[in-house]
């Protein structure tokens, strides 16, 4: 028989509710009102974390495997890159990053840090090998990485929706 | 013994060595402040007989760890800046003296007047009286530590950029050191400001003394004055545009809504008798809040390799949030 599979959200958002509408009202100190309403915050957060992690995770590792092929493809097309080293050490950190890709046993938050590194390898890469590549092509690049790197910042602040802090 | 019983024990041993005119000279009171990112900041009290009258003083030892979340870790800038300032009669605590022996304390630390005060950052919003003052003196202040002379000072610590790019390389590799230290995972955002900001480097066209850390979470308030500015950490001499960007970021940041931003920059320019480029501002604005967010990464791979997590720490969670929000959208992704 398998495990009962606990809905954790909705235990997360009742747990948070309960705090702030049954605890919170009836503190008096200040810190601890404080403490208990962070308390609150850090739940839902988890709560909207923990649901859409999963799928989040796959769409952004699909669009950095997408974005590390489009830039190895054009390294590779420039057979006379001038800065021949640096391509070729980038060439291979992103074959070795994009063969290793899924690999089994990897979490999908494994194998997210693994992509954003080579991801992180490439601006630099890049930045390296400004010079080298027709500026058309670096442009389209530079506006593939950074539109997957807004896929990331979006999914973490979908997070956040909802979310009342005051600083 | 306590960590706390132990600097107090200790700190009495060495100003009793440090000054052997002082009779029967003992520690009070000795407390950590809270707060801050990388700096240690507590009050003491010390009591001595002098002419057989009861003499006491409390004063604020400041203390650099040797390594932390934010660079740099050496205390010498932070005392020159605020020498400096002070001997410019502008709102900086007096320092007494420097302490170079990290065996007194187990730090690098200098000792300083302990100014009562409110932050402004809680004085602000709560007294619309003072509004209008506070935010002139917050300009004024900021444009007379710019136009102080460090030219005949001879810093040892404090070194003046060799070009008018070298300010902000500086700080750019300084940051992207720190980003790689403190990250508790790869950071393409941010790596992607680095690579641009280290591309559109703007010429300075002036060399200032730079307080680092310039906002009202910095500054104490008495009777609707500033009293004292605090935080020098970050002190260094160079584009004084790099203490603009940083405090606009901050007001942003933290949404205190203390000034609009157009508003701010003409009140400088006015204080200041100097043009601001608009180049310029956004460069230092963008690499303020590069800065903003790697302390913030500092603070969350702090929290969660500590034993005790305390929920307070989730808020650098949502504040890194916002700041590389803020880094995109300039940067127009």
């Amino acid at each position: 028989m398998s495990e009962p599979c606990f809905p954790v959200k909705p235990i997360l958002e009742k747990c948070a509710e309960f705090l702030e509408q049954a605890i919170l009202p009836g503190l008096n100190e200040p810190l601890l009102i404080q403490k208990t309403y962070l308390t609150s915050v850090a739940l839902r957060i988890l709560a909207n974390t923990v649901e859409e992690k999963g799928r989040d995770l796959i769409d952004e590792n699909n669009g950095m495997r997408e974005v590390l092929g489009r830039v190895l493809e054009e390294l590779r097309r420039k057979d006379t890159l001038s800065q021949r080293q640096a391509s070729n050490e980038l060439m291979e950190k992103l074959d070795c990053t994009l063969k290793g890709a899924g690999a089994p046993g990897a979490s999908l938050s494994e194998e997210n840090a693994r992509l954003k590194g080579a991801l992180v390898d490439a601006i630099k890469g890049l930045d390296a090998l400004s010079n080298a590549l027709p500026p058309e092509n670096m442009s389209a690049l530079r506006h593939q990485i950074r539109t997957a790197i807004r896929q990331q910042l979006d999914h973490g602040l979908a997070h956040l929706e909802g979310v009342p802090v005051a600083f | 013994m306590t960590e706390i019983a132990n600097l107090k024990e200790r700190l009495e041993a060495y100003l009793r060595t440090k000054f052997p005119q002082r009779k029967q000279l003992a520690v009070t009171e000795f407390n950590r402040v809270a707060g801050g990112y990388s700096s240690m900041t507590y009050f003491f009290t010390a009591s001595w007989q002098e002419s057989r009258a009861p003499v006491s003083e409390t004063l604020v030892i400041r203390m650099l760890p040797e390594m932390g979340p934010v660079p740099p870790y050496d205390i010498r800038p932070q005392y020159e800046a605020m020498t400096t300032v002070h001997r410019g009669g502008l709102p900086v605590p007096k320092i007494h003296w420097l302490e170079m022996d990290s065996g007194v304390l187990g730090h690098h630390f200098f000792v300083m007047d302990k100014v009562d005060g409110e932050m402004m950052m809680f004085v602000y919003p709560r007294e619309p009286q003072f509004q209008t003052q506070l935010k002139q003196e917050y300009i004024d202040y900021l444009a007379k530590i710019h136009a102080l002379d460090w030219r005949p000072l001879n810093f040892s610590a404090l070194q003046p950029p060799q070009s008018n790019r070298h300010h902000a390389e500086r700080e750019i590799e300084r940051w992207q050191w720190a980003m790689e230290r403190n990250q508790y995972g790869p950071q393409p955002l941010l790596t992607e400001a680095l690579v641009w900001l280290k591309n559109n480097i703007p010429p300075a066209e002036r060399t200032s003394l730079c307080h680092g850390d310039y906002t009202a979470a910095n500054m104490f308030c008495r009777d609707g004055h500033i009293v004292a500015i605090f935080d020098w950490e970050l002190a260094s001499l160079g584009d004084p545009i790099s203490d603009l960007g940083f405090a606009c970021m901050m007001n942003e940041t933290m949404r205190w809504g203390f000034w609009d931003e157009k508003e701010f920059i003409r009140a400088y320019e006015k204080a200041s008798g100097v043009k601001v480029s608009e180049g310029s501002f956004f460069f230092w604005k963008l690499l303020s809040y590069v800065k903003l967010a790697v302390a913030e990464l500092g603070a969350i791979r702090t929290a969660l390799e500590s034993e005790k997590l305390e929920v307070h720490q989730f808020t650098h969670l949502v504040l890194s949030r916002r700041i590389f929000k803020a880094v995109a959208d300039m940067l127009g992704f």
